[in-house]
């Protein structure tokens, strides 16, 4: 498939390096991305939204996540349209509550929160 | 293999590796940018950076607005987006840019059903056809924005847009001397007056890079 212009700043966050380094600084204290601490930079921000992005987006392949692929990761388009999908067809009722505060889930999914029963039944051995 | 297919093997290689080299550049570029929060460049042989407006310089930047604003706003002659819009719909051939604009939300509705569509679907020819659709819509959609952009180019608002940043790169544009980072405009009347090519070319540059570091501020 003959590929559009990607995006440097999303090839950039997307790369074994950051990702790593972002692996790395959010298990361990003292490693920092860039050389400023604070008051980032917009571009900054959109990389930090990126990269976090595309660290879950990673997760999610390892763990088989439905219509994910390597390619969809390497694709700024393919990638646009997954998280498009995401967002529509995946994630419906979440986006329902976003939008309506209102919003009920489904009876399928309803939690019986004023229930005083335990979900976890405790016994001796 | 013949000749010329060992030509064109050669021309296709050729090819990828200068894409590949520009990829890299263009990964290197970008790293540059996003290091810290401000961005050296060099312009003719001379070192320039602009970095994000300290608290001081930003009551400034916000001064001269307040009172570009009200410049702007007593001229007569200047109208505000709202007023433009409406002048526009009452043309003798009108133009209608709310409809525009709901043209463009409509295209965006349209994209992400297609973006649903492409996800779901396994055909690699019918991918080809809606990457090709969505990639046609994008186009059309970016072009009526722009259009919309063109046609609000004088009203109040985009006018006080393009006075702030030039006023930030007024503020914010520094030069390297004796290895150390000083205003490169002593005072916004030097600013103003400055005329030169150079100089000309310098602010575009830096408005480009200032744009990059406070995109939405």
């Amino acid at each position: 498939m003959n590929k559009n212009h990607q995006d440097p700043l999303r090839k950039l966050a997307r790369g074994m390096k950051y990702q790593s380094l972002y692996s790395r600084a959010s298990e361990l204290t003292g490693i920092q991305i860039f050389d400023n601490t604070s008051d980032f930079s917009s571009i900054q921000l959109d990389f930090l939204y990126w990269l976090t992005l595309y660290h879950r987006l990673y997760q999610d392949l390892v763990m088989g996540v439905e219509c994910l692929t390597q390619e969809v990761i390497d694709d700024d388009l393919l990638c646009d349209c997954y998280l498009i999908w995401e967002r529509k067809v995946k994630h419906p009722e979440e986006l329902a509550k976003i939008k309506n505060p209102n919003y009920k889930p489904s009876k399928k999914t309803q939690i019986d929160r004023s229930s005083t029963i335990p979900s976890v039944v405790f016994s001796k051995a | 293999m013949d000749e010329t297919k060992k030509s064109e093997d050669r021309e296709k290689m050729l090819a990828q590796v200068t894409q590949e080299l520009k990829n890299l550049d263009e990964l290197e570029e970008m790293e540059s940018l996003i290091q810290n929060n401000s961005i050296e460049f060099s312009y003719q042989g001379q070192a320039f950076r602009v970095r994000k407006p300290t608290r001081l310089e930003k009551l400034e930047v916000r001064s001269a607005k307040n009172k570009k604003q009200n410049e702007l706003l007593r001229d007569s002659s200047n109208v505000t987006e709202v007023e433009l819009i409406d002048t526009l719909l009452k043309r003798q051939i009108p133009v209608n840019i709310p409809q525009m604009r709901h043209e463009v939300h409509t295209l965006q509705q349209k994209i992400e059903e297609m973006a649903v569509r492409l996800t779901e679907c396994q055909l690699p020819n019918d991918r080809k056809k809606i990457i090709e659709q969505i990639q046609g819509l994008r186009y059309e959609q970016l072009t009526l924005q722009l259009r919309i952009s063109d046609l609000l180019s004088c009203c109040v608002e985009k006018q006080l847009r393009d006075f702030l940043r030039e006023f930030l790169v007024y503020v914010v544009l520094e030069t390297k001397s004796e290895d150390k980072w000083v205003k490169y405009f002593k005072s916004y009347d030097q600013f103003m007056a400055s005329n030169s090519d150079f100089d000309d070319k310098l602010i575009y540059r830096a408005a480009h890079y200032l744009a990059i570091l406070l995109k939405d501020e």
